[in-house]
């Protein structure tokens, strides 16, 4: 009715409100006002969905959108989401399954800058208004190749900690989590002796073992593998449902990283004590959880960056881990994705109109959604 | 060589009167003047004659040297000699002597005389010294009857043209001549038409006298005098043939082009249609190619026949690097779009140059100098 | 006095005439030419009767080829190849490119003689050989009409290189080599041996075009090469058959095939849900769809089949396409 309305009034002098509301629904067909991702379902394909600013800091101070993304939601002034196949099969299938059961690993994986990081921030999201427990690691490679700091593990001799990385995350962890952890019913299983004063007690809050990961950095990655273990257990019980959200997975099993002994040996990522806390959150052998994980083949070096898939990410030891897990391909924008992401650049006047710019611009980026932000950005 | 030869027979017949005065000399001894009655042939004409004859002469013995020796040939390869044709000849020469010579005029040749040697003009005045063209004197006879011919034939136009005015008829609009697609016979060519020299200045009289007659009302009345003397324009999308498209199992319709190079690149592309605008190159996407501008040169000859949506590409491209790689499989797309397209767009992509076949290679480093054109810092002193 | 004057008489006044005639005319020789323009000689013919004594040419005798009849037999005058000489040859031949007049002739033609010429080979000549050469040679059997016949009944190819030498050796190192190609199906193998068969040979097996290639060199003879190639199919083949008693500690790393049944995959799966593979429902499509993916390797169809497999037996629901 409205649209009836805007195309006969347009050329008028109206009234600002009236006219922003014209905007609006001319605009209905790439953006959708559906805010809350459970919500979505394939109608909402292709369109964009704001995520309101607070949610988007509780989510994702630390990371988890990618850095050039990022950028482009500070010009933007909005942390808007395209809602893409993937990531509603992925809740789909979240929406379905039976808690008892063990865990499910989906593993999002594509050629490079199709998307799966936003894809799995969606997911993310979701797992959030769905009051998951998220356990959310940003990117993997940041551990590994560009470690703030490296030393000698104490409490597992042969390990290396990468501690400010690890108290950087249990940060992150508790931002993301501020409302499940207020749950009183969350304690820690066993405890954890830190050094001869130091001990955190048997059934304390999970919330004092995050602390004093946090204040204490010399014992952060220790922290992080306790923290991990405890919420398998939780979970276990049923205290609290799961989402384990990982991004770059192989980089766990990837073997040159940048992490060195203190003899500036490399240290493979089995040696690196958070490893280990993801690899067992990663299992099957838990139920009340779900795990999404993306591989992808930045998280190794250049030279063997020769094919997306995940198998050959993974490695032998890493697919053995997974399998069976539940592979979801991440493909380059469809042409109703690629119009709709070009009609928001041009509301957001991104982007000059201009005619055929659409198949052009679809050619020279291969629909490749990266490859179109980079295009996009230099017209 | 014939206008000096000229010039002195000027010389010797004007000096031909003054050795016949000196031989009425009394001082002179030498035998008695010839009766009136035979002929009076000049030492200079004489020996005119003698050149005539002598390369008459050689001439026959040369057509007689090339028979016997196509008798000869024609034995040698086991063929019938009465039935060896000229083709017959120059492909066994080129059977028994494989030159890989580049210029083909400098290959082993057995030609006819006629053919080898430039050609003489007849005998050109006859035995008294009088020469048969009226022209003669002017050094240069045929071509300046050309211009007297080209006079004559604008006079005729001329002519007719007041006639018709005068009978009030309007001049026919179809007929009138088009010498749009045409150019005029060119220096070398006229000289051999008229074997005899001519320079630039000449030449240029008698582009602009041909110029003149063509632009005649009427000059289709002496159309084809004028045709002798012009040629066509070759275009350039007349010497290559656009090729037919062939058919797949599918009844798909594609084309090949193989061979497309571009610097080191060597590329092979097939461009098929009905498609859906999706490239393949070496197996991947169009994301073989980091760089935009490298994907740009695909994109331009696409949408330029704006087939971008209705064609599918598959490269296969080997050598050079990646720009050299994005060039030569833009003319592959190109060359093969122009059997899906028809000649008016052929031509605009000829105007823009995407049928250009782009010989640029890396020129050499020289010695002396610090890469092909820069060079080491020049010092005074 | 009067003998003075009769002297002078004698040689000046009686000559007189002819020496003003010498004097006046054109030439010292006076000939009958009307129209001849008269050129001054300063000089006296006797100056010029002393001229060198040119250099007489030798004697050449006319080219052969103006005797040669037309109906000769070529092959008998150019029996063998050499260098291109102008009067044995008959033709007429120009060569060489001049900007203005035309080729020079074949006498005296550098450009004839540097090019290869095959006078020796003209095609009379050519069939005279070959019908030399006839009795020599059997007729081709029958039975093999066809190229699938003589790759049937002759599996094997053997490609060796013969060498002319006209140098001080007549030996060619190179002459050694001998080449065997073969079709690796015409061989009988089970499972085991031929991939026994395929490891041992190794890089020698195309398996694009299937044919095995074996080049031996290590031996100074062509005939010890052969016979040492014969040698090497035969032990290949019949090592390939031989089990030994080590192959039975061959580990999964080492195996070529992916079997579901060895592997962690299956261990994997019965740990998930706690009972025998063959307990699990949908646990059979899955063992294929993974053994596809392994041994087929990864790409979007055999990943996609992986996960479906995977969807159904782990009871979630199927990939929904969204247009």
């Amino acid at each position: 009715m409205l649209k009836v309305v805007s195309k006969e009034v347009l050329g008028a002098r109206l009234p600002k409100n009236i006219r922003a509301l014209c905007v609006a629904t001319h605009s209905q067909k790439f953006r959708t006002s559906e805010d809350k991702p459970s919500y979505h379902s394939s109608s909402n394909s292709a369109q964009y969905y704001k995520i309101p600013q607070d949610i988007r800091n509780q989510l994702f101070a630390h990371g988890g959108i990618p850095k050039s993304y990022n950028i482009q939601t500070k010009s933007f002034a909005e942390t808007c989401l395209m809602v893409r196949e993937p990531s509603l099969d992925i809740i789909n299938c979240i929406k379905s399954i039976d808690y008892s059961k063990p865990v499910n690993r989906f593993v999002l994986y594509g050629k490079k800058g199709s998307g799966k990081s936003l894809a799995l921030a969606h997911v993310v999201h979701y797992g959030l208004e769905t009051g998951h427990l998220i356990l959310h690691v940003p990117w993997v490679g940041q551990w590994m190749r560009y470690c703030k700091e490296y030393s000698n593990s104490e409490l597992k001799p042969g390990n290396v900690d990468i501690n400010l990385d690890a108290a950087n995350w249990l940060v992150h962890f508790k931002t993301q989590n501020a409302h499940v952890l207020s749950n009183a019913d969350l304690v820690i299983g066993q405890d954890y002796v830190w050094s001869k004063r130091e001990k955190t007690q048997k059934g304390a809050h999970i919330l004092e073992l995050i602390e004093h990961g946090i204040s204490r950095v010399k014992y952060a990655s220790s922290c992080v593998l306790g923290l991990c273990m405890e919420i398998k257990e939780l979970s276990k019980k049923g205290k609290c449902k799961t989402m384990v959200a990982i991004d770059g997975y192989n980089g766990f099993f990837y073997p040159k990283t940048r992490v060195y002994t203190e003899k500036k040996e490399m240290v493979p990522p089995s040696k690196v004590t958070v490893t280990e806390g993801f690899l067992e959150v990663t299992k099957f052998d838990w139920n009340n959880a779900v795990c999404v994980l993306t591989v992808d083949e930045i998280a190794s070096a250049k030279e063997d960056q020769l094919s997306h898939m995940p198998k050959y990410l993974l490695g032998k030891e890493g697919f053995e881990h997974l399998d069976p897990f539940i592979p979801v391909a991440v493909n380059e924008y469809t042409d109703k994705e690629f119009t709709s992401c070009m009609e928001y650049y041009r509301e957001r006047k991104w982007v000059q109109p201009a005619p055929g710019q659409d198949e052009e611009l679809s050619f020279l980026s291969g629909s490749n959604p990266y490859k179109l932000m980079q295009i996009c950005a230099g017209l | 060589m014939l206008r000096k030869f000229n010039a002195r027979l000027l010389q010797l017949s004007n000096n031909a009167a003054c050795t016949q005065l000196v031989s009425k000399l009394p001082l002179c001894t030498s035998a008695p003047i010839e009766d009136a009655n035979k002929k009076v042939v000049s030492k200079a004409m004489k020996a005119y004659l003698e050149r005539a004859k002598e390369h008459d002469e050689f001439m026959a013995q040369k057509n007689l040297e090339f028979q016997i020796g196509k008798r000869h040939l024609a034995n040698m390869m086991g063929e019938n000699p009465e039935t060896f044709t000229q083709e017959d000849v120059d492909n066994a020469i080129s059977y028994l002597f494989p030159s890989g010579l580049f210029e083909k005029k400098a290959r082993p040749l057995m030609k006819p005389p006629e053919e080898v040697f430039p050609q003489r003009k007849a005998a050109e005045f006859d035995l008294m010294g009088r020469p048969h063209h009226f022209l003669f004197y002017t050094g240069k006879p045929n071509f300046y009857k050309l211009l007297y011919d080209i006079v004559e034939r604008v006079n005729e136009c001329n002519r007719y043209e007041d006639a018709m005015n005068r009978k009030s008829i309007q001049r026919d609009p179809n007929l009138v001549l088009e010498m749009s697609g045409y150019q005029w016979l060119d220096k070398d060519a006229l000289e051999k038409q008229c074997v005899e020299g001519i320079n630039d200045k000449e030449y240029n009289n008698f582009k602009d006298a041909m110029e003149r007659l063509t632009k005649l009302p009427y000059s289709y009345k002496v159309k084809d005098f004028i045709m002798e003397y012009s040629r066509p324009l070759m275009m350039q999308t007349k010497t290559h043939d656009v090729p037919e498209l062939q058919y797949d199992k599918d009844g798909k319709a594609f084309i090949t082009t193989y061979e497309c190079l571009r610097k080191r690149a060597r590329a092979d592309v097939t461009v098929s249609s009905p498609g859906t605008g999706k490239i393949t190159i070496n197996g991947e996407g169009i994301n073989y190619f980091d760089d935009i501008h490298c994907r740009e040169q695909l994109l331009f000859p696409l949408i330029f026949t704006n087939l971008h949506k209705n064609v599918d590409v598959v490269a296969n491209v080997e050598g050079g690097g990646p720009a050299g790689q994005a060039g030569a499989i833009r003319w592959g797309i190109a060359w093969s779009l122009r059997s899906f397209v028809d000649q008016e767009i052929v031509e605009k992509m000829r105007i823009a140059g995407l049928l250009t076949r782009d010989y640029r290679i890396r020129e050499r480093k020289k010695p002396g100098q610090a890469g092909a054109r820069k060079k080491f810092t020049w010092k005074k002193r | 006095m009067s003998v003075i004057t009769r002297i002078l008489d004698k040689n000046v006044v009686k000559q007189l005439p002819k020496r003003a005639a010498a004097y006046y005319s054109n030439k010292p020789n006076i000939e009958e030419d009307i129209g001849e323009f008269r050129v001054l000689y300063l000089k006296t013919s006797k100056a010029q009767a002393f001229t060198k004594k040119k250099y007489q040419k030798p004697e050449v005798l006319p080219p052969r080829s103006n005797e040669m009849p037309v109906d000769q037999n070529w092959g008998n005058v150019w029996p063998g190849p050499r260098t291109f000489h102008p009067a044995t040859v008959p033709l007429p031949l120009r060569q060489g490119y001049v900007s203005k007049g035309s080729p020079p002739d074949k006498y005296a033609n550098a450009e004839l003689m540097k090019i290869p010429n095959f006078l020796h080979l003209t095609p009379p000549v050519i069939e005279r050989q070959c019908a030399a050469l006839k009795k020599f040679c059997t007729p081709w059997p029958k039975a093999l009409s066809n190229d699938e016949l003589c790759e049937k009944h002759f599996p094997f190819e053997v490609i060796s290189s013969n060498y002319c030498h006209s140098s001080p050796s007549i030996r060619d190192p190179m002459a050694r080599i001998v080449t065997i190609k073969f079709k690796l199906n015409d061989l009988k193998f089970d499972e085991k041996s031929r991939d026994k068969y395929l490891r041992l040979v190794g890089d020698r097996y195309n398996s694009e075009t299937g044919y095995v290639t074996i080049v031996t060199d290590r031996c100074p003879t062509q005939k010890q090469n052969y016979d040492y190639a014969m040698y090497l199919v035969t032990a290949l083949y019949h090592e390939s058959w031989n089990v030994e008693a080590w192959e039975e500690l061959k580990t999964e790393a080492d195996m070529e095939k992916y079997i579901w049944e060895n592997n962690e995959s299956k261990k994997s799966v019965e740990k998930l849900f706690g009972k025998n593979s063959e307990d699990i429902a949908e646990s059979k499509q899955y063992a294929n769809a993974v053994i596809n993916f392994m041994n087929e390797g990864e790409s979007d169809y055999t990943l996609a089949n992986y996960g479906d497999s995977v969807r159904i037996l782990l009871g979630l629901p199927a990939k929904t396409n969204v247009l």
